[in-house]
């Protein structure tokens, strides 16, 4: 299991081969929900690009949101998949793996980015308020799956934990 | 007859510019299985500057509430905003607050 050591400029990452396999696959995988759209109806592109307006009478609006405002969304959630990936191609060889090297801004895009992952592996896996994982029989057929998503949800709290002292002191003023 | 129905029409159609301009959008984030407490936290400090206690507040009120306003502004800040929460995952929608 990866180690990660958080200080004051940003993350060492640990990673196991499998879990460097994972992470190389992952954003490629993302990365097609952002070419053309394949099915608007797929319920993980639904949760991954969902409405600006609820409001069914705002349709032109929602069209305007997706050609105006999206595109820079999504180059930057695009960014941050890129982000994995460049670490990775930099990562250091050492004794059972890898070790990975994240500056505050590259933690922050991992973060943005591990999310995108669980977000998809949470429409795959059918989780809910309700339903969550916890219990799932071994002989699942999503136990593979859910154990990713286990593991993601572990490391993007980790890297959180490391963002979140910044902005420990923002005064009430500032709301 | 047209010239007494033409105001009424003009007022209408004022009315409702004035409306448009007027009232404020307001940025809903709703709850969602997926996105962790610390990381719907660290969003919202990250994106609009609030202080610990407000962010986790939100957090609290989109968790418990199933929803919560984030923030408000022009259609256009709305859309901004919308647009930077999508892109950290929230699921975020926007509605004028009237």
């Amino acid at each position: 299991m990866a180690r990660v050591h958080a200080d004051s400029e940003g993350v060492s990452l640990e990673l196991e081969p499998t879990e460097v396999e994972l992470l190389t696959t992952l954003p490629n995988e993302l990365r097609a929900y952002f070419d053309v759209v394949t099915d608007p109806e797929d319920p993980v592109y639904q949760r991954l690009f969902p409405r600006a307006y609820l409001d069914p009478t705002e349709d032109q609006a929602e069209m305007a949101y997706t050609a105006f405002v999206r595109p820079t969304a999504s180059e930057e959630r695009l960014a941050a998949l890129d982000a994995i990936t460049l670490a990775l191609e930099d990562a250091t060889d050492i004794r059972g793996g890898v070790m990975v090297r994240l500056g505050p801004e590259q933690v922050d895009a991992w973060a943005r980015a591990l999310n995108e992952a669980r977000l998809t592996l949470g429409v795959q896996l059918h989780i809910t308020e309700e339903h969550d994982l916890d219990g799932l029989d071994p002989s699942d057929p999503r136990s593979a799956l859910a154990a990713v998503y286990s593991w993601l949800s572990w490391l993007q709290t980790e890297l959180i934990e490391a963002l979140l002292p910044a902005y420990e002191h923002i005064p009430e003023e500032a709301d | 007859m047209q010239s007494s129905t033409a105001p009424l029409e003009i007022t209408e159609r004022f009315s409702e510019t004035f409306e448009e301009t007027t009232s404020p959008w307001v940025v809903i984030v709703w709850n969602d299985p997926v996105n962790l407490m610390s990381y719907v936290v660290w969003v919202l400090q990250k994106l609009f500057g609030y202080s610990r206690e407000k962010a986790s507040k939100l957090m609290m009120q989109i968790h418990t509430d199933g929803k919560a306003v984030v923030s408000s502004g022009t259609r256009d800040e709305a859309e901004r905003d919308v647009g930077r929460l999508h892109a950290h995952g929230l699921w975020a929608t926007m509605q004028q607050d009237i």
